[in-house]
């Protein structure tokens, strides 16, 4: 399809088959126009390719960040705690007793933090947890802010019946978010899981390698070694590969049966500008690569070109994900 | 006496004296300071229908073309022939063949000014074939048969029978035949005094309402006479009829015939007719959800000739899916509805089928942009009758071209229904009716990325829903005081839905009876006895997330993607049998209705039990008031009280209905009415916070309070008919009165305004056009203030504010509706434009947000849609 993405497309079909009319277009997942959370990278101390600790292991743990323009710092903090049973809704930490969220570890935080925040996780003994009430799995909520984050209220707000807003930044105009994610511990039926890779990328059917150091400016990225694309072009083809060990075997549940399956990967494409075709692509049984078209946009482009920023993020859908990002300098 | 000139015909030479002519000989002298009095215009009686004279073939041989009787008529204000005799006549059998003929001729009647009026004219009647003024339209006309039976089920001859206007003009006049029968035809619409006069015996009078296109076939079957020790008393006959019991219900809505299929907006749908009337919300996007008085879609229902309607619209609002045109009327129940319906708080639609034709065999084949129809049907022996329809959609045929080409269409959306009705009647007694009718829809896309910003949303695309219904229906005059029905409805309902790996599939075998007996125990008290049962084995599976609170469920916006799926696969029988029993007691001016009812639901062991009262007065013969109060129960729907997904521990939800009002008929054809409601609910169910076990609870509560205020314009000569329909109401919800953070907030639907003026006129030359005007309040809406990134899965997940907190802008649309109709002898032809939103108004429905809810734009509903059709009719 040329010149519509799928979303636009089937709003578009919604208009005419549903009769219903529509407002304007809103910006599709895939435009990274702003400083925006990308995935939870998870990484073992001493097994870095696991994403599920066991008890008295270390879990480092990176917030991945994806950026319109050049790296901007941000500020973050983070807890992990046990989940209270939900089936609908945002994800919390039960309650103890006394009223409070049952944590585990302390609060993790920094500020000004320039490229993706960091910190690591000791996970308590098995008595430790056993005392805790975790079974398998520890909810991390956290926020992250491009100036101060504000304080915990943001997330304490969630269940203020009254709140008009849930922003957990300083500044109300601040692109911040509330995360969520879940640690899956290495206990009970827990099985363990490996973050996928991504093999190769081409674009346009070349290779697509990483960015050269020493060129991530905004502009003027003409003769500087990127792969060039014309505003106005044809879309562009996209072609992911994972490594053959990306998609892992587990056992799951299938009619009432532990029967063994394989992982389905899931690609999130971003781009900065131009229009990716899809935002979500996958890697399963019946496709082995992700093949999405990147549309260039037509107009506006500078006369020392642009430097278009992509991010390409494989998810296992059982914790694991990796992350690689490149860049096409876009001419006028 | 004032003498106009002769219409211009060309086969017949017209004079009129008319009637009136008294009042116009000597106008008041006009005083020197006046404007000299407006002389009003008098307009003579015009032949709208002729009928040919019956002759024996010899005699037509040796007419001359130009053989004419005179005749001397009374032309009565409804346009029939009262009086015929001959002035100057040919020879007897001429005069009695033209006398004969004349009775069946239909004029529009004289007038002055507008208001018809009497008139007697000279007719010059021809043998040669008359021809009609092309110039006023022809109403609709309707028929009254009978006969009239001795209480041995003989047929009684030479009674006389009249049929008499409201306005006690003596309409026609017969006699019946050897086998008791009569006939009157082409009788304009409206209700009419049937008097029955027998010799040596008191005149027999029964009120009958004649319905346009329509034929009403009746039995007055005279009581047994008295016993011997009464022998020497004045024998006093009674009689009943094959009519509509009198009303139980305080407020019954009705919208019949030909004006259910004629009102701007709803395409020729006569289900979206009741949309117009009042107490009924707006549904969004056109959705066929029936919302009544504050309550949910799901608290309401729609029978089918007494019997559940598994499906009402194709693709859940799009058309309905029995064909219009097979439909007697709809009677709709706001509240405070007889015990004859349960198992709903809410209200109910009740949905008549009319007979097949018994005159002769009709065709009709309607095409739309949207669906292509035809009915065919007529008599196959004297008492037995049948029609058959059937209806596709078309818009496959465009489909394949719209939709994007890397969306594989799998099937593309097609929808069609199917209806077979025949009707018997063995003997004046009985009628049986079988009614075979389906419907089946169809969608499926593939797709193989996801789409949007839900990576769950990815893989097949479809749904299908079909039902195929089997209904008998036998009505039984059991003897002169009672009446029987049985109705045993089966069949299967097919409905599947998927989305990738989640879905939904389920079979529902259906099989719904009702029996009941009508019993006029004496003068003043009529009693309702009955009973409905409801069994249905159920199949399903379904595999998704947890289902939340049908109603009250926030903005329900959140992603599929990261939500724990559940599975269920279930395979159980739903029993709900309910009984009833209503006294009707008249003791006029005063009318009560108590009625009772009690229900099982076997899904949850829980029996109910439901008192309900009304009560009517007449103060005039025009205003009446009523007043009402009842208790009303429904199980909770199916997923909630399911042990996997569910609570089967969970109690029936109650209301209760109270109602007041009055009714006013201030002018003939016209009505307006006032009512007061309140409806308090208690045991709804609502959702366990977090959606853990067991999901779902009693407790939650509910109040409904408002007012209706309804008018209706419908005169005798058809030209014209208007709803205007104004309803004021609030309806709240708490949804967890133990919480005590918990406070009341708005039902999904509230609606605080809802006026709809609805107005067609028919115009000369078979034109109609009509305009439906709707102000509604917008619906309220759940803020989402933030979102939370759930970084497991990429997508955001939304928080919601405050339930229902915030509101649309209000809603305003104009619907019109044009038609033409040429009209030969045996074949009719239409032509129909139904615009819906003439001025494109944008009505903000929602909205819609952007991947992490930071953007969002309005989503509207529909916009100008312009419908046009085609109809032919044999």
């Amino acid at each position: 399809m040329r010149h519509a993405t799928i979303k636009r497309a089937l709003s578009s079909l919604a208009c005419v088959g549903l009769l219903v009319g529509c407002g304007e277009q809103l910006d599709p997942a895939s435009l990274l126009n702003q400083t925006r959370p990308v995935g939870v990278l998870f990484s073992v101390e001493g097994d870095p390719t696991s994403t599920r600790p066991a008890a008295d292991e270390t879990l480092n743990v990176t917030l991945l960040m994806a950026h319109a323009a050049e790296e901007l710092p941000v500020s973050y903090f983070a807890i992990f705690c046990v989940p209270a049973p939900s089936t609908v809704g945002v994800p919390f930490c039960d309650f103890d007793a006394d009223g409070d969220p049952i944590l585990v570890g302390g609060i993790h935080a920094g500020n000004d933090i320039v490229g993706d925040p960091a910190f690591t996780l000791d996970i308590p003994s098995e008595a430790e947890l056993d005392a805790l009430g975790v079974e398998s799995s520890l909810l991390m909520l956290g926020a992250f802010c491009q100036g101060r984050i504000a304080s915990v209220t943001g997330i304490a707000n969630l269940f203020d019946a009254d709140a008009t807003s849930v922003n957990p930044c300083s500044d109300p105009e601040d692109d911040g978010a509330i995360l969520s994610t879940t640690v899956t511990l290495l206990r009970g039926d827990a099985q363990r899981n490996s973050n996928p890779a991504i093999a190769s990328l081409t674009l346009a059917g070349a290779d697509w390698d990483s960015v050269p150091s020493g060129t991530d400016t905004a502009t003027g990225c003409m003769g500087q070694g990127l792969p060039e694309a014309r505003q106005g072009d044809d879309p562009i083809t996209v072609i992911l590969r994972a490594t053959g060990s990306s998609r892992e075997t587990y056992d799951a549940l299938v009619d009432d049966v532990l029967t063994p399956v394989r992982e389905s990967l899931q690609v999130t494409s971003l781009a900065t500008a131009g229009e990716m075709q899809r935002t979500f692509t996958f890697i399963d049984d019946e496709r082995d690569v992700v093949d999405v078209e990147w549309l260039p946009p037509t107009e506006g482009t500078p006369l020392d070109g642009e430097r278009v920023r992509f991010e390409f993020v494989m998810r296992d859908g059982r914790g694991g994900l990796a992350r690689v990002r490149r860049q096409v300098c876009l001419l006028p | 006496m004032l003498t106009l000139r002769p219409l211009p015909l060309a086969t017949l030479a017209l004079s009129l004296t008319c009637c009136a002519a008294v009042a116009l000989a000597a106008p008041a002298p006009a005083r020197a300071d006046l404007p000299p009095p407006v002389q009003p215009v008098i307009t003579p009686p015009r032949v709208l229908r002729t009928a040919q004279a019956e002759l024996p073939a010899e005699l037509i041989a040796e007419l001359a073309a130009d053989a004419v009787v005179l005749l001397e008529l009374i032309v009565g204000v409804d346009g029939a022939v009262t009086e015929a005799h001959v002035l100057e006549g040919l020879s007897p059998e001429l005069d009695a063949a033209a006398l004969a003929a004349i009775q069946r001729f239909v004029f529009d009647p004289a007038r002055r000014d507008l208001e018809p009026m009497a008139a007697r004219i000279r007719y010059a009647f021809s043998f040669a074939l008359p021809q009609v003024d092309a110039g006023p339209q022809l109403p609709p006309l309707g028929t009254i048969t009978g006969v009239i039976r001795s209480h041995e089920d003989a047929p009684v001859a030479s009674a006389q029978v009249l049929i008499v206007s409201r306005d006690e003009a003596v309409v026609r006049r017969v006699t019946t035949a050897a086998d008791g029968r009569f006939e009157f035809e082409m009788l304009p619409p409206g209700t009419y005094d049937v008097r029955v006069t027998i010799p040596d015996a008191d005149p027999l009078v029964y009120e009958e309402e004649v319905l346009a296109n329509e034929a009403t076939d009746l039995v007055y079957r005279l009581p047994a006479p008295p016993p011997p020790e009464e022998e020497e008393e004045e024998i006093v006959f009674g009689a009943e009829a094959v009519v509509d019991p009198p009303p139980r219900e305080i407020t019954r809505r009705s919208i019949r015939g030909e004006q259910l299929r004629t009102i701007p907006g709803t395409a020729g749908d006569a289900l979206r007719a009741v949309e117009i009337l009042p107490g009924v919300a707006r549904p969004p996007f056109g959705a066929g959800a029936l919302i009544v008085r504050g309550s949910a879609p799901g608290d309401s229902e729609v029978f089918f000739e007494g019997v559940s309607v598994p499906l009402l619209y194709h693709f859940g609002g799009l058309k309905s899916v029995i064909n219009s045109r097979l439909l007697e009327g709809i009677d709709f129940y706001p509240g405070n509805f007889s015990s004859r319906y349960g198992r709903r708080t809410g209200g109910i639609l009740e949905v008549s089928l009319r007979d097949p034709a018994t005159d002769r065999f009709h065709g009709l084949i309607e095409a739309s942009a949207i669906d292509l129809s035809f009915i065919a049907e007529g008599p196959i022996t004297e008492n037995f009758s049948i029609a058959v329809a059937a209806r596709r959609s078309l818009i496959d045929l465009v489909f394949d071209a719209v939709v994007p080409e890397d969306i594989g269409v799998v099937a593309a959306p097609v929808y069609y229904d199917y209806q077979l009705f025949t009707s018997w009647r063995p003997n004046p007694r009985d009628r049986l009716r079988l009614l075979f009718y389906g419907s089946s829809d169809r969608f499926a896309l593939n797709i193989e990325d996801s789409f949007g910003d839900d990576p769950a949303a990815r893989g097949t695309a479809s749904l299908t829903s079909r039902f195929f219904n089997q209904q008998l229906i036998w009505d039984r005059q059991v003897d002169s005081r009672t009446e029987q029905e049985l109705a045993v409805t089966f069949g299967p309902i097919q409905a599947r839905f998927s989305l990738g790996q989640l879905g939904f599939r389920g079979t529902f075998r259906q099989i719904y009876s009702r029996y009941e007996r009508r019993m006029q125990i004496n003068e003043h008290v009529r009693v309702l006895v009955g009973s409905d049962v409801f069994i249905t084995p159920v199949k399903l599976t379904y595999n998704g997330p947890q289902l939340g609170q049908s109603e009250g469920g926030g903005s329900d916006s959140a992603p599929l993607a990261g939500r724990e799926t559940v599975n269920v696969a279930l395979d159980t029988v739903v029993v709900r049998p309910g009984f009833y029993l209503e006294t009707n007691i008249d003791a006029d001016p005063m009318r009560f209705v108590l009625g009772t009812r009690v229900d099982y639901f076997g899904e949850i062991n829980q029996w109910v039990f439901n008192p309900r009262l009304s009560v009517m007065a007449s103060a005039t013969d025009t205003l009446r008031f009523k007043a009402a109060a009842g208790m009303y129960s429904q199980p909770p729907e199916f997923n909630e009280s399911n042990s996997s997904i569910g609570n089967n521990n969970l109690e029936p939800i109650h209301s209760a209905h109270f109602g007041a009002g009055v009714d006013w008929d201030f002018h003939p054809g016209m009505t307006v009415g006032l009512e007061g409601f309140y409806k308090p609910l208690w045991n709804r169910v609502v959702a366990i916070e977090g959606g853990v076990e067991p999901y779902f609870e009693n407790g939650g509560r509910g109040r409904i309070y408002g007012m209706e205020l309804s008018a209706r314009i419908n005169p005798d000569d058809g030209a014209y008919v208007g709803y205007l329909s104004y309803t004021l109401s609030r309806s709240e919800r708490l949804d967890h009165p133990n919480d005590p953070d918990a406070q009341w907030r708005l039902f999904d639907f509230d609606q605080t305004h809802i006026l709809t003026l609805s107005f067609t006129y028919n115009l000369p030359r078979n034109w109609s056009l009509g305009g439906t005007v709707r102000i509604v309040s917008g619906n309220p809406s759940t803020p989402i203030i933030g979102s939370v990134y759930d970084a497991l899965n990429d997508v955001y997940i939304p928080i919601d504010g405050r339930t229902n907190s915030q509101r649309n802008p209000l809603f305003h649309r104009l619907d019109v509706r044009v038609e033409k109709k040429w009209i030969w002898d045996s074949f009719q032809l239409a032509f129909f434009l139904d615009i819906q939103n003439a001025y494109n108004q944008a009505n903000q429905e929602g909205l819609i947000y952007n991947f992490n809810y930071r953007q969002s734009t309005q989503i509207n509903g529909l916009p100008i849609i312009p419908a046009i059709g085609i109809r032919g009719e044999l």
